[in-house]
């Protein structure tokens, strides 16, 4: 089981009320790596299991993430990532011009390109790879992208074995995305635009990052179905094995 | 006269097609934009007015914003109009506004997604519709199963907040 470094929570607590997506991430940039929205405020089920389990030192499971029918396809190169999210959709059964085909595609394209193209270093702490090649991921550094889908939305995983997420990259990418205005709001540098967490925040639900330095990060998402979409309910977790996170 | 012209970009997932007339050139851009999309091949067309047609894209992931960003940057005010914006477009120009660079946006498909069968539609709306205060319908008549309850997926306030 993950431990959770006690000073870390205390001094970044989760927030939980009603909130837009982008008074959430401003919290998140101020510092809070847990942030739930919701009516219900604190009898919110799922902010109630964030503040018990941070209290508990544990990494919690949430209910919209439990599905025990869940498909796994392991991805092992950028050159395959269309083909695959595409096999996705299919496999849900979703049209990739309906309204959550969009959302899903859209991140996890976003999700599969950061893990392949950002997670992994060279020997002298470098991206590895390079956004226009194609990249050929080594056996141990394939990506396990999930899914499964109920009568309320579509849960999608991405996970891979790569460096690790700070929560401090996090706070600088929507503080940059949020808070910047003009062109500056996009990296200019010759990587990713830096939008991807932006993007993938925006359209989802629900978003959970658990990183391990060293060992990789596993970002899970869920989307309610239109019928089922509320704007004000959302959430977004940020945990860390780290003892310093 | 018009002439139309497809031409194949640098890779098979975006192409697009020119239709020069007197007053200018109406582009129909179609497929994904992404970080292979080259642009470069337009820039041409930014002395005299061009309309963009998005209707028929597809996909946009962040660097292709990137691209497009740094692409449309180029075109001077009153020369640029986007028009048949999809949702998807609406969701960049809402979430990073230079994506517009200095364009009028002249019209958007609304999307609305009916309670009953779960059927989706777009409605085209023109900007200058929502800015003179002509309301957008909250819901209208699914086309396929000719329910009253097709509603529309969003906020109309946030969808038109590009717009402001």
């Amino acid at each position: 089981m993950n431990t959770l470094n006690k000073k870390a929570i205390a001094d970044s607590p989760a927030k939980v009320g009603l909130f837009s997506k982008r008074e959430a991430a401003l919290l998140i940039s101020s510092g809070y790596s847990h942030v739930h929205s919701s009516l219900l405020g604190l009898r919110d089920s799922l902010a109630n299991l964030t503040l018990s389990a941070l209290a508990s030192d544990f990494i919690p499971s949430y209910t919209w993430e439990a599905n025990s029918n869940q498909q796994q396809i392991a991805v092992h190169s950028s050159k395959e990532r269309k083909k695959v999210i595409d096999q996705v959709l299919s496999e849900l059964k979703i049209k990739s011009s309906s309204s959550m085909g969009d959302k899903i595609w859209t991140s996890l394209e976003e999700l599969l390109t950061n893990s392949i193209f950002h997670a992994y270093q060279d020997g002298s702490g470098k991206e590895k790879y390079h956004r226009r090649e194609t990249v050929e991921l080594l056996p141990e550094e394939k990506i396990l992208l999930g899914f499964s889908r109920d009568s309320k939305g579509i849960y999608v995983s991405v996970q891979d074995s790569g460096v690790g997420l700070t929560f401090s990259n996090v706070q600088s990418n929507f503080k940059r995305c949020y808070e910047s205005q003009g062109l500056s709001q996009i990296e200019t540098k010759d990587g990713g635009a830096g939008l991807g967490l932006y993007v993938v925040f925006e359209l989802a639900t629900h978003v959970k990052i658990t990183s391990h330095p060293k060992s990789g990060t596993l970002t899970q998402c869920w989307f309610a179905n239109s019928s089922n979409f509320d704007p004000d309910y959302f959430s977004f977790n940020f945990f860390t094995g780290d003892k310093k996170s | 006269m018009s002439t139309a012209r497809a031409i194949n970009l640098t890779n098979e997932n975006f192409q697009f097609e020119i239709t020069e007339s007197g007053t200018g050139n109406h582009v129909n851009l179609i497929g994904i934009i992404d970080e292979d999309t080259d642009f470069s091949a337009l820039l041409k067309l930014k002395t005299s007015p061009v309309v963009f047609n998005f209707k028929n894209i597809t996909s946009i992931n962040s660097c292709g914003i990137r691209t497009w960003v740094n692409f449309v940057k180029e075109f001077p005010e009153g020369n640029v109009t986007f028009i048949e914006c999809p949702p998807l477009v609406v969701r960049q120009m809402n979430m990073v506004p230079s994506f517009m660079g200095k364009a009028k946006v002249e019209s958007v498909f609304v999307p609305y997604v009916c309670d009953s069968c779960e059927h989706e539609q777009n409605k085209l709306v023109l900007v200058s519709d929502y800015k003179k205060g002509t309301s957008i319908p909250e819901t209208i008549q699914c086309e396929k199963c000719q329910s009253e309850e097709m509603e529309m997926d969003g906020n109309v306030k946030q969808y038109f907040s590009f717009a402001k």
